[in-house]
């Protein structure tokens, strides 16, 4: 235990002293490891660390999610969205910082990283905000606050290294955040209300628009409710026995077998062909909503795996942006460069923390902290709440990357060990998602609180005239909020694993 | 000193250089490398469900373009200083002790990669000596760890070139303010 608690000190001083995260994590790992067990098992430990990270297939579904979020990014969906969520919310009073967090929700829906959709919507938003007077901290706030939406609504690129570290589930973790995300959305709409109640000068209210241009900014929408319940039709008819309403008195299924309509996955097949045919065919909201179906729907139905729509997604999202969001040949290699860049700086930080893991785990420090608490006598719940106050004072200090790779492997045996899976009736590996989902809501948290909340840094380099002090202050409700959906989470463990709960 | 009217021929840094260089050929490499692992991906998948016909080996293909992926880009980033750091001490160091601090942070991230590099050459040629191949393809290791292991080295080399530019005054510690 000594050993381990004097290795996250040096850890902490060194990566303080500004050495990177992947290195100083390395550095560390290597160290210790070589110190209990010698240089040569340690320098063997490096090589296959190294090699077995920089290949490996379940890895990839990194950097093509990257990649699709660059890519809708530089498709420019955020104009469409914030376009049509405007039009529905714009007049109410607050209504454009709604439409901000509203529209945030939306691209975080096809985009896995909350700097993206911070960066992205700010440049649309903080324009039209702007333009109708809104207070600077109420603009602000609610474009870092919403940008945090971008790793809790699924995909989500901390979720993807989250169950790596912990062998859980890719998509059940992306399933489960779809609930927390709307939770979200509908609690930081309260936090702008609240603002606007209180200071209604804030958020003057924009002019009404009539419902013949609301729904102009919905366009093709039809399409999907027709497809959805062809697709449902046909996949019910198949199954349907002549005692159901369904079956309107007909025995559908007495036809010979193998003469079926369709069957579900052949169904789900077809269905997948005609989101991504229309995710091409439409600009605007109705892309957004082709894409994330087309990822979300093919990973919850088993159609593909996380990595597969991954890349089915970036596919996608590359094809559309060179339909509707003029890309040349310079943007294209400006994205797929960034998104390479960005995948080696996440797996520089991966091998670093699997190295300084490893050295940890051969400390035994997990066990012994689990015995250690076990023997305190607090309850399950008790233990919960210290790790979620640890990980919201950690987060104040951290950049999330980082964090997650820390402290994962120390807290994630201990949250397993406390018998959540019997008190709360599910399978373990559900428990751990639930776990995951919280320590999602938290680092977003961290992203938005100060010193180092990387979402204000992200408006600050966007929006140089906005002091940083007054986005911090205009925060606050946000984060008032935050604790409380955390809380509700925490609480109520049902929304989080219903929908995984579910999948096959 | 770079910007002395004595000496106006040594105008690009080393790390400048090195930067470009990176960016122009790794760049490509790895922009390239990630395009070809969608399409790949993408392929693949249609593939089974439309004409029951995966991609062959395509799971070993992926495997070995997401290392060149992440090699090639390693570089690029050493040169760019883009590595996840903590920053938040930063206004506590005092102004003069700025430069030659993050001197000795590239320096100390430089001998890492350098350590690395070095293991992963002694790998390479371990791996070659075996003949180890992969289970479909039959795609060797070795030449690939080889190649992680040139870029590794590159790696550490692009660590070098922003020491040496920070040592020299040839790049600036960018001047941020403390965040409140």
């Amino acid at each position: 235990m000594t050993i381990t608690l004097i290795a996250f000190a040096v850890l902490l001083v060194i990566s303080f002293a500004r050495v990177p995260i992947a290195f100083a994590m390395g550095i560390v790992g290597f160290a210790g490891f070589a110190m209990l067990r010698g240089v040569e098992p340690a320098l063997g430990q490096l090589e296959k660390v190294a090699f077995a990270t920089g290949i490996n297939y379940e890895l990839t579904v990194l950097p093509l999610f990257i990649l699709m979020g660059n890519f809708v990014t530089s498709a420019r969906l955020s104009e469409d969205l914030y376009a049509a969520a405007h039009a529905f919310l714009g007049h109410r009073r607050g209504g454009l910082a709604m439409a901000t967090v509203v529209a945030c929700g939306g691209f975080a829906s096809v985009c896995g990283s909350s700097m993206a959709t911070a960066a992205t919507m700010a440049k649309v938003a903080m324009p039209s905000m702007r333009k109708y007077g809104y207070a600077d901290k109420l603009a602000v706030a609610s474009i870092a606050s919403g940008g945090t939406l971008g790793i809790l609504i699924p995909p989500s690129t901390i979720m993807v290294i989250y169950g790596i570290m912990t062998q859980t589930n890719i998509g059940h973790l992306f399933a489960a955040g779809i609930l927390p995300g709307i939770v979200a959305v509908v609690f930081y709409l309260l936090a702008v209300q609240w603002i606007v109640r209180t200071d209604p000068a804030a958020g003057p209210p924009a002019e009404r628009k009539g419902w013949r241009e609301r729904l102009a900014t919905l366009r093709g929408v039809g399409w999907f409710l027709a497809l959805g319940v062809a697709l449902v039709l046909v996949t019910r008819l198949y199954r349907t026995n002549p005692e159901s309403w369904f079956s309107l008195g007909f025995d559908w299924s007495r036809s010979a077998p193998g003469q079926y309509l369709l069957d579900p996955v052949t169904a789900g097949i077809v269905g997948m062909v005609a989101v991504f045919a229309l995710a091409l065919v439409f600009r605007g909201v109705v892309g957004v909503i082709a894409l994330f179906l087309l990822v979300m729907v093919g990973i919850y139905g088993g159609i593909f795996t996380p990595t597969e729509a991954a890349g089915i997604g970036a596919a996608g999202a590359f094809l559309f942006s060179l339909l509707h969001g003029g890309m040349t040949l310079a943007k294209l290699y400006q994205v797929l460069l960034d998104s390479a860049v960005t995948t080696a700086m996440m797996f520089t930080v991966l091998m670093g923390a699997i190295l300084f893991s490893d050295f940890i785990n051969f400390t035994g420090f997990a066990e012994a902290l689990v015995t250690f608490v076990n023997g305190l006598g607090i309850d399950r719940w008790g233990v919960l709440f210290a790790i979620v106050i640890i990980y919201i004072v950690l987060g104040t200090a951290m950049e999330e990357l980082s964090m997650i790779l820390l402290t994962v492997p120390v807290f994630f045996p201990l949250v397993m060990s406390l018998g959540f899976d019997q008190a709360l009736g599910v399978p373990p590996g559900l428990v751990a998602v639930w776990f995951g989902i919280l320590i999602v809501c938290v680092v977003e948290i961290g992203m938005i609180s100060p010193p180092v909340g990387v979402n204000i840094f992200v408006l600050r380099s966007v929006l140089p005239d906005v002091p940083t002090s007054l986005i911090f202050r205009g925060v606050m409700p946000f984060f008032t909020m935050d604790c409380l959906r955390i809380a509700v989470l925490t609480a109520f463990p049902i929304i989080s694993i219903w929908l995984p709960s579910h999948m096959r | 000193m770079g910007d002395s009217p004595g000496a106006p021929a040594r105008a690009t840094s080393l790390d400048v250089v090195v930067e470009r260089w990176a960016s122009r050929t790794l760049g490509v490499v790895t922009a390239l490398t990630l395009f070809a692992m969608m399409v790949l991906t993408f392929v693949d998948v249609w593939g089974r469900y439309l004409l029951r016909q995966p991609v062959f080996g395509g799971y070993e293909v992926t495997e070995f373009l997401m290392g060149v992926l992440i090699f090639s880009g390693l570089p690029i980033l050493c040169a760019r200083e883009g590595h996840v750091s903590i920053d938040v001490f930063d206004p506590l160091i005092p102004r003069r002790w700025r430069r030659p601090h993050l001197a000795v942070v590239n320096l100390v991230s430089a001998v890492a990669l350098g350590v690395l590099a070095w293991r992963m050459f002694i790998q390479a040629a371990e791996l070659s000596r075996n003949h180890e191949v992969t289970m479909t393809l039959k795609i060797p290791h070795g030449p690939f760890a080889l190649l992680f292991a040139v870029l590794s080295a590159a790696a550490c080399l692009a660590c070098l070139a922003v020491f040496w530019a920070y040592l020299r005054g040839a790049r600036q510690p960018i001047e941020g303010e403390s965040a409140t």
